[in-house]
């Protein structure tokens, strides 16, 4: 059965496409037919949340424990391959130092937390 | 190495050292219940991957899907909420094993729960390992000793082999599990008993049992209880044969009980129906026997090229009013090398354990039966048949001819030897003196009702005046033996009848 969230799907799939007004309208008049315009409104919630979450990954989080310089921001930007993405920066205090990152998917773990727990792994290795 | 130069050496280490930054991939939960989270992203993904929620609780991919990923969630999953981080470990599930964890009882994850302490294991075991080749494998030769008379003498297990216990609720099937375990003791091997889907309390009983009868310095109890959500239920017995399998590497013996696997498949059509996987038979998915036969086929023995270890599989079947050919006991059946079929009318008239003789049958055991025991059961064997065939003539009492009273008077004695109780598992060489005195007709001056009371006191005198004899009977069965034997038997009926 074809829920909200699937609809949801493919309006975004189908905005991608060539013309999209042309194919938006296609999806609408299947609703009617189909009887499924009342789930309208859900399908625009789901877009809204679908959206928003592809624009959260879209950014560079970056968390550490103090304020970043422009030049450890770019830094990171360089390691991440996020030089074009928006970048957002967050406080935590229990970062001890070094940063964390989450960016399209992937967390990036620079923490001093991080490089002593590997420093730990190759001393117990040798 | 001294001080000076340890410190030394470090200092290079840390000068050596580059920091480095960790990338791992992560995707967002888009739905969580019942103990299956759907996530998004994790392209990389593997099957069995192990997956780290934010909360730390742990889940393992199953359905790697076009956009989402189903995960079983193994612990608390009622913590987790949509819109939450899943990370990608980049490990197969496993589960650190190591000597000590033997005489623990721990979860499926092999974490302990019996307030004893952390348990200092020293490496990670695969839960899902492919099992060993034919070229490693060794035909079934050395007897597993059950101490149960009816088992060892009739239908025997061989190390390595798969043997089902199969039967109705309440009809013992546990109970021979654990007197199996028991009987281990001395014998070289190990035990892992894996409860899955039973009560806490119930198992906690038998804990104490085999603590009591000093049968859990050998073993370890694996416990998914019904409590529990059902995607441990469902990784506790490959979690099972994963500990077997660490004693197996390092060349040891091990006895594995699956107690049992009608709860583990219906644990299995939970997950994969909340997966959505298509039902089939009876709601189970169409890999339902997938799963039992890639987790009995790891029960091997190995040839001394690879260690010469064994893996011994019981696995436990429960069926509904007898019926053995329901759809999980059948899969099972065809799986194992053959079957203990126990019965609740059997169980009901007193003849314990209630295994039916008939319908059991060890289709490898009899090539690691001793030749002691091979020698006495065979007649044994025999005798039972023909008392089966003959049973229904029995309610007509004097009209039969003097053979067929014989032949049912000698029939009902060995079903009465064949008796035995709980926890009082039975060494090989006095299993085979008290059915060697049946077959040789020394028992039929002995009414039917004192057939235990000589049992009893027979295995007494033998301990206590004819040890040497016990002990020719284990090494082998040579007419010197037979013929002291006779005559032990024979002095033994003088002393109970005078």
């Amino acid at each position: 059965m074809v829920n909200s969230q699937t609809l949801a799907r493919t309006v975004l799939e189908l905005q991608t496409k060539p013309e999209p007004e042309k194919h938006i309208e296609a999806f609408i008049n299947y609703l009617k037919e189909n009887n499924l315009i009342g789930l309208l409104p859900q399908v625009i919630d789901h877009i809204g949340r679908i959206t928003e979450r592809q624009e959260e990954t879209q950014t560079l989080h970056i968390a550490s424990k103090h304020e970043l310089s422009s030049h450890d921001i770019q830094t990171i930007q360089s390691i991440t391959g996020a030089s074009d993405a928006p970048v957002e920066t967050h406080i935590n205090k229990d970062i001890i130092g070094g940063f964390s990152a989450s960016y399209e998917g992937y967390l990036y773990d620079g923490s001093l937390e991080h490089q002593v727990s590997r420093l730990k792994d190759m001393l117990l290795r040798s | 190495m001294n001080t000076e130069a340890l410190v030394k050496k470090l200092e290079t280490e840390i000068q050596n050292f580059q920091s480095d930054v960790d990338v791992t991939e992560y995707g967002i939960v888009q739905s969580i219940g019942d103990g299956i989270a759907r996530v998004s992203g994790l392209r990389e993904c593997k099957a069995s991957e192990m997956i780290e929620f934010e909360n730390g609780t742990v889940g393992v991919a199953l359905n790697l899907e076009e956009d989402t990923v189903g995960i079983i969630v193994l612990g608390d999953y009622l913590s987790i909420k949509e819109g939450d981080k899943a990370k990608r470990t980049g490990k197969i599930l496993s589960i650190p094993v190591g000597d000590a964890i033997m005489g623990r009882v721990v979860n499926p994850l092999a974490q302990p729960l019996d307030g004893k302490g952390d348990i200092s294991n020293t490496q990670q075991q695969l839960i899902e390992r492919v099992a060993p080749g034919v070229m490693t494998r060794e035909p079934v030769s050395i007897p597993m000793q059950t101490g149960i008379k009816v088992i060892d003498a009739l239908v025997p297990i061989g190390r390595g082999q798969r043997e089902l216990i199969i039967g109705d609720r309440q009809t013992g099937k546990t109970a021979l599990a654990i007197d199996t375990i028991i009987n281990q003791k001395g014998q070289n091997m190990k035990c892992v008993y894996v409860a899955i889907g039973q009560k806490k309390s119930k198992v906690m009983r038998l804990v104490q049992k085999l603590e009591e009868a000093g049968a859990m310095d050998y073993t370890t109890v694996v416990l998914a209880g019904a409590s529990d959500p059902s995607s441990l239920q469902y990784i506790a017995p490959y979690a099972g044969v994963a500990i077997a399998e660490y004693f197996l590497d390092k060349g040891e013996d091990v006895l594995v009980v699956y107690d049992d696997l009608t709860k583990h498949a219906a644990a299995y059509r939970e997950i994969s129906l909340l997966l959505r996987r298509p039902p089939g038979r009876e709601a189970y998915p169409g890999d339902v026997f997938y799963l039992h036969s890639r987790l009995l086929e790891r029960a091997c023995r190995l040839n001394d090229d690879n260690g010469g270890g064994s893996i011994t599989a019981l696995p436990v079947i429960e069926t509904q009013g007898g019926d053995v050919s329901a759809y999980i006991p059948t899969n099972v059946i065809s799986i194992t090398d053959g079957q203990i079929f126990l019965e609740a009318g059997l169980f009901n008239k007193g003849i314990r354990p209630a295994i039916n003789v008939g319908l059991s049958v060890s289709r490898v055991g009899g090539a690691a039966q001793t030749k002691a025991m091979k020698k006495t059961a065979g007649p044994m064997k025999l005798a039972l048949a023909q008392y089966r065939e003959l049973e229904s003539f029995a309610q007509f009492g004097s009209d039969l001819d003097p053979q067929t009273k014989k032949t049912l008077d000698h029939g009902a004695k060995s079903v009465e030897l064949l008796k035995q109780k709980q926890y009082s598992p039975i060494t090989m060489p006095k299993q085979v003196a008290s059915i060697y005195a049946l077959n040789n007709g020394l028992l039929e001056d002995i009414d039917m009702a004192d057939i235990q009371k000589w049992e009893e006191g027979f295995y007494s005198f033998l301990e206590a005046s004819k040890a040497s004899l016990l002990e020719g009977i284990q090494k082998g069965w040579s007419d010197d033996v037979q013929k002291e034997l006779k005559e032990a038997i024979s002095e033994y009926n003088q002393l109970f009848n005078g």
